[in-house]
């Protein structure tokens, strides 16, 4: 066996760390949804030494919201230790010898990722470099780092791994075991190996971050005892499970009782709105419809559009696409970045330029340092005077081989094939938070953590073009030339939609009215008691102080696949995906069946970045915000610890011990014939696998009055 | 014995008024405007007293420098936690323990006695202390730890010293007017603790120390410790030399540990490449270069420094969340070399302005010399950058010497504001002190050098690369 598959074999568990500023929520465990949910969970628990599962403060939460669940399981196993490497079996998990060499290789790792990357891509001249240099910045032993060196500058990873003369099972334990130790760094290896589509400028590769860590433990072990293989982790068999089940039932439950009601019909639209699926879009969809002249349609975010988007005035293009598609559109445009902008980047620059030179390093604090106080008075005191850059909208286009085919795509997909009103609003969505690590988190999820507007505005221009509405009504789809499509972006902060130049006065009316229900019904229920709800929305994004500009997706429990009509005027709490569909225009599942392995996927992953950032805050979340200490511009690591840290701070899931993200699986509600929904699942079989797996709750009912049908193993049931 | 100004006896009661405030009330905006308040008002009461000693008490031109620095920070720091913490259960004890820090801090810039610096010394001392345990979980629980060991063995030989020398005298009034004449053995020894505390304090290390330690802390903790607390050293020196002017053995040997830290810690500060290590590294070396400029004879230069340090990294503390965003933004700027010469020209008119003004106001010799030796490092520093395009070195020389022009005048400033206040009659810079700064930056820029020459130097345009790579702003 090659040491590669050996690798692939040893991370299938390990969750990818993308780079924070453009960060993906996604599933750590997506190589491993052939197995069951609880499997998984059971055997990571063991490999992780954490309890994946929710716990009874959680259920406590849900009991204090006023929902019933029954009681929290009391028998929980007892706390697992994480199995540990080579040099940790021969001297504890916790022994100092295993944190010096834990500290030695993440601090190596560090040193290594600021360096230029090889010409061959290997990171070895550079992890020499770095143990070369003067021991200031590196702990442990100096015999330890010369050791180290000797390993890395003569024997490659094949090498050691035969080196070591044991089975494949056990060199896959071994290898596992490194990585559960530095997970953050096994998973930014993971993300430049697996799925970065250029080489990031700090990329470590997964052979070389493994090459590093088993060097190290080989030198720590040299001369003292020989490496012992390592047995196969038990799983962990734990009762948490129970509290997950408890919590499902009652949070699904309570979702699909408020799915019950029969929502209101839309006479003749006057304004129909397209915005994403996002659970921040419902409450303001809910608020737009008070007017029953208004018609909203759900869609992920990226409007059907995977597109690298080249903004004026940029050298770099970013994704804006779900991470499960390749790019095969351009959209370029936007207005560059205002000069004042600009200039204070650079100033900024120079200003880094200038503290790596002794001769001025001690000056700059005398001579720059007095202004340091009017700046962070006023950024303390008055936010408010920050600027914040309101997004481009105008100018915006799309540059693809086969515009119409899109075009056409975009509006089936939709359903919005036969009655368009006069004014149709293309709504994407992005935050802005100020001094936040992970400002990315909180933008569009299926915009690879980019705000959307820029997709927005480049379908309102392809729909806009006459030539392409005359292509169009040859294949049917007939847009009246009164119609025209304006784009616009949610601002999820400060709960403000910023709209393209061209809307009208009336437009922007209805839609500030909207945003002032929204931010009233969020003032009532999003943030926890003892927290000020905010009368000044912007200052959330604006006050560098703010550890919980707003909630993100915390709270979210389900996704709903069906026509509006059936859910409009429901208060479903800003908790649900909505992702619009009608089964009447969609016999033979293809569409159902694109929604379910796009869209579906992309909210798994989040669901499950969500989930485990919930239940195991100290592996797979980014720990307490205040402590974050950002290294270059892709990662963090908590106070002086080496590893890189994965997932959501705590602040964005807990408030003080509270839990305020309630940690359950996605709950899939469909609204359409079940055996169209077989065909959907059968032909796509990674949906299969979550749903039966159980990573996703499968729910379906054929009419808005049926009853509610569960998908188990291939099956059908009533629900509960 | 001890009696007290009035302004002072209000300003703390201000105080203990805002603490008990801040303690009870659980709303931030309460919080916020106690805080704020009290400091605020205590700050003025304290710059409005006159200058005149009461008691063990003595506000001069330096106090009132000092407070208002320590007010406008526990004022931004404090607001800041305020927020960060809101709703959480640690919330109370962490801002208490900030206003316990800034009071302690104030109290003594105005301590005008040898029992009364020693005891708002060691006060500050445990305040942080406090600070530190009530921030740090139980993961964290070894910077605590660490800080408390290294401010107790900081802090003992100075509290020995004076304990002895208060038997033998009773207490000792601070100022060159004092009557007191303490023995040449009482002078070594007050002024080898006082330089001892001021560089525990200081966090001197080779490698780690408290202070480097302190990114274990939350950001509001670093912000107010490593603007206000690491260098009130400066201060208890230049009081103690108001005493008795220091020996020059135990100056040299300051000196001389400055020194060593200063160019240690060079290539740590570069190499470290999480934010938060390398401000709180460059900030042991940014001490070390401040009680450098105090033993050599240059307090104005001190003080500024102990100013403009606090002020600057105490907001780059607060502001490290936004790194992420704002470097990623800056790789994905164009074409970044064209945008910086128009820059540059208006800077490089600025700074001259600003150097004419300096010379027009009759700068005291601190300012110029300082100027002249930056100035010079400045022409080695572009010859040596020669192989970059022209714009990017005359953008880089118009900032620099835009920055050291402001140094300049500031430090000229306050030397003229602060006359009498710095014993600068009993602590001129000697001759060679000026050759004795330009060799420890030339060495300090040499041994990172080369150091560091095979990685991040390599790259021949470091602008180029200073973006995408994690080679990043320490200060």
């Amino acid at each position: 066996m090659t040491s590669k598959s050996l690798i692939e074999r040893a991370t299938s568990w390990v969750g990818p760390l993308w780079p924070l500023d453009r960060s993906v929520a996604n599933n750590p465990l997506s190589d491993e949804i052939s197995e069951p949910f609880e499997v998984v969970l059971n055997r990571l628990s063991g490999r992780m030494g954490v309890s994946p599962w929710p716990t009874g403060a959680h259920v406590e939460e849900l009991r204090r919201r006023g929902v019933e669940v029954g009681a929290p399981s009391s028998a929980r196993s007892a706390s697992i230790v994480r199995p540990g490497t080579m040099v940790e079996r021969a001297y504890g998990v916790g022994s100092r010898q295993g944190r010096t060499v834990r500290d030695l290789v993440g601090r190596v790792a560090l040193l290594t990722v600021a360096m230029p990357l090889d010409e061959t891509g290997s990171r070895r001249t550079a992890m020499l470099t770095a143990l070369s240099g003067a021991g200031g910045s590196l702990s442990g032993p100096s015999a330890l780092r010369r050791d180290l060196a000797h390993t890395l500058s003569s024997d490659s990873l094949p090498a050691l791994l035969n080196g070591l003369a044991w089975d494949e099972e056990q060199l896959v334990e071994e290898l596992a075991r490194h990585c559960a130790r530095l997970h953050g760094w096994a998973g930014w290896a993971k993300w430049n190996d697996r799925w970065s589509r250029q080489p990031h400028p700090n990329a470590i590769s997964l052979e070389d971050f493994l090459l590093l860590s088993l060097g190290a433990d080989l030198a720590a072990l040299r001369g003292s005892s020989a490496p012992t293989p390592p047995e196969s982790v038990a799983r962990v068999h734990d009762s948490g499970v129970a509290d997950l089940h408890a919590l499902e039932s009652a949070l699904h439950g309570d979702v699909l009782g408020r799915l019950s009601g029969t929502g209101r019909v839309a006479t003749t639209p006057q304004l129909q709105v397209i915005t994403c699926i996002d659970v921040r879009s419902e409450p303001l969809r809910r608020a737009l419809e008070f007017d029953d002249d208004v018609e909203t349609f759900g869609f992920a975010g990226f409007f059907g559009l995977a597109a690298t988007v080249q903004r004026e005035g940029e050298r770099e293009a970013y994704e804006s696409l779900p991470m499960i598609l390749d790019p095969d559109a351009t959209i370029t445009g936007g207005r560059p970045v205002s000069s004042a902008s600009r200039s204070r980047q650079l100033l900024l620059e120079t200003f880094a330029e200038l503290t790596h030179e002794p001769e001025a390093m001690y000056a700059l604090a005398e001579g720059a340092g007095w202004l340091s106080a009017g700046i962070m008075t006023a950024a303390t005191y008055v936010p408010g005077l920050r600027r914040v850059e309101r997004p481009t909208l105008d100018g915006w286009h799309l540059r693809v081989p086969h515009s119409v085919d899109v075009a056409e795509g975009v509006l089936r997909a939709m359903g919005l094939t036969r009655v368009f009103a006069p004014e149709i609003v293309v709504l994407g969505h992005g935050a802005h938070s100020n001094a936040n690590t992970h400002y990315s988190s909180l933008d569009c999820g299926a915009c690879a953590g980019n705000a959307g507007g820029a997709n927005a505005a480049a379908l309102a221009t392809l729909l806009n073009d006459e030539d392409t509405r005359r292509e169009l009504a040859l294949r049917g789809i007939v847009v009246p030339p009164t119609t025209r499509f304006i784009a616009a972006e949610h601002d999820t902060t400060a709960e403000v939609v910023d709209l393209a130049e061209g809307a009208t006065k009336e437009l922007r009316e209805r839609f500030r009215h909207a945003s002032i229900v929204v931010r009233t019904e969020r003032d009532a229920q999003r943030r926890g008691e003892g927290l000020a709800t905010a009368r000044r929305y912007e200052r959330y994004s604006r006050d560098w102080a703010q550890v919980r500009p707003e909630w993100g997706l915390a709270g979210h429990v389900a996704f709903v696949i069906g026509p509006r009509s059936s859910t409009r005027g429901l208060e479903l709490a800003g908790r649900t995906f909505l992702h619009s569909y009608d089964a009447l225009d969609d016999g033979d599942g293809v569409v159902l069946g694109s929604i379910l392995a796009g869209p579906v996927v992309v909210a798994q992953w989040i669901n499950a970045a969500y989930y485990f950032s919930a239940v195991a805050p100290e592996v797979y979340g980014a720990g307490d915000k205040t402590l974050l200490n950002p290294v270059g511009d892709f990662a963090v690591l908590s106070g002086g610890d080496p590893d890189l840290r994965q997932g959501l701070p705590r602040q964005s899931l807990f408030v003080d011990e509270r839990p305020m993200h309630l940690p359950v699986r996605l709950l899939v509600a469909v609204e359409a014939p079940l055996e169209q929904i077989d065909v959907a699942i059968v032909l796509n079989p990674t949906v299969r696998q979550l749903f039966d797996g159980g990573w996703l709750v499968l729910v379906a009912r054929t009419t808005p009055e049926g009853p509610w049908m569960r998908w188990s193993c291939s099956r059908w049931s009533e629900w509960r | 014995m001890y009696s007290v100004d009035v302004h002072l006896l209000l300003a703390l009661i201000a105080l203990l008024s805002g603490l008990a405030a801040v303690l009870t009330s659980s709303n931030p905006r309460v919080r916020t405007a106690a805080l704020t308040g009290t400091l605020l008002l205590s700050g003025v009461l304290v710059d409005t007293a006159p200058t005149s000693s009461v008691g063990p008490w003595k506000v001069d031109a330096l106090s009132r420098l000092l407070v208002s620095v320590v007010v406008v920070l526990g004022c931004a720091v404090g607001s800041f936690a305020v927020r960060q913490f809101e709703a959480e259960r640690r919330a109370r004890r962490l801002i208490a323990a900030t206003l316990l820090v800034t009071g302690a801090a104030m109290a003594t810039a105005v301590a005008h006695t040898l029992v009364s610096l020693m005891l708002t010394w060691v006060a500050t001392s445990l305040a942080t202390a406090l600070l530190i345990s009530w921030s740090v979980d139980a993961t964290h629980a070894g910077l605590a730890v660490r800080a408390r060991v290294s401010l107790v063995a900081g802090d003992t030989p100075l509290v020995l010293v004076v304990a002895w020398i208060v038997a033998h005298q009773g207490d000792v009034t601070l100022g060159a007017s004092s009557l007191v004449t303490l023995h040449p053995r009482e002078i070594i020894a007050l002024a080898a603790s006082g330089s001892w505390a001021a560089m525990m304090r200081a966090g001197f290390t080779l490698r780690r120390s408290w202070v480097t330690e302190t990114v274990e802390a939350p950001t509001s903790v670093s912000a107010l410790l490593h603007a206000g607390v690491v260098n009130a050293g400066t201060l208890l020196l230049v009081r103690l030399s108001t005493l008795a002017p220091a020996p020059t053995v135990v100056r040299i040997m300051t000196a001389l540990a400055c020194t060593v830290v200063m160019v240690a810690l060079a290539p740590v500060i570069i190499r470290r490449v999480d934010l938060k290590g390398q401000l709180a590294t460059s900030t042991v070396s940014q001490m070390a270069f401040m009680l450098l400029a105090l033993e050599l004879g240059w307090p104005a230069l001190a003080v500024t420094h102990v100013v403009g340090h606090a002020l600057y990294k105490s907001l780059r503390f607060m502001d490290a969340g936004s790194a992420i965003a704002r470097r990623a933004s800056l790789r994905r700027l164009e074409d970044r070399g064209r945008l910086l010469a128009p820059a540059a020209r208006r800077l490089g008119v600025m700074s001259l302005v600003v150097v004419a003004s300096v010379v027009a106001l009759g700068a005291p010799l601190d300012a110029r010399a300082v100027a002249g030796v930056f100035s010079l490092a400045a022409v080695a520093v572009w010859w040596a950058r020669t192989r970059r395009p022209l714009h990017h070195a005359t953008w880089f020389l118009a900032s620099l010497a835009a920055t050291l022009a402001g140094y300049a005048l500031t430090v000229a400033l306050v030397g003229t504001w602060l006359t009498g206040a710095l014993g600068v009659e009993t602590r001129s810079a000697p001759w060679w002190s000026l050759g004795a700064v330009v060799v420890v930056v030339a060495i300090t820029r040499r041994y990172r050098g080369r150091v560091v020459v095979h990685s991040l130097l390599v790259v021949p345009d470091t602008l180029e690369v200073a973006a995408p790579t994690v080679v990043a702003v320490p200060q």
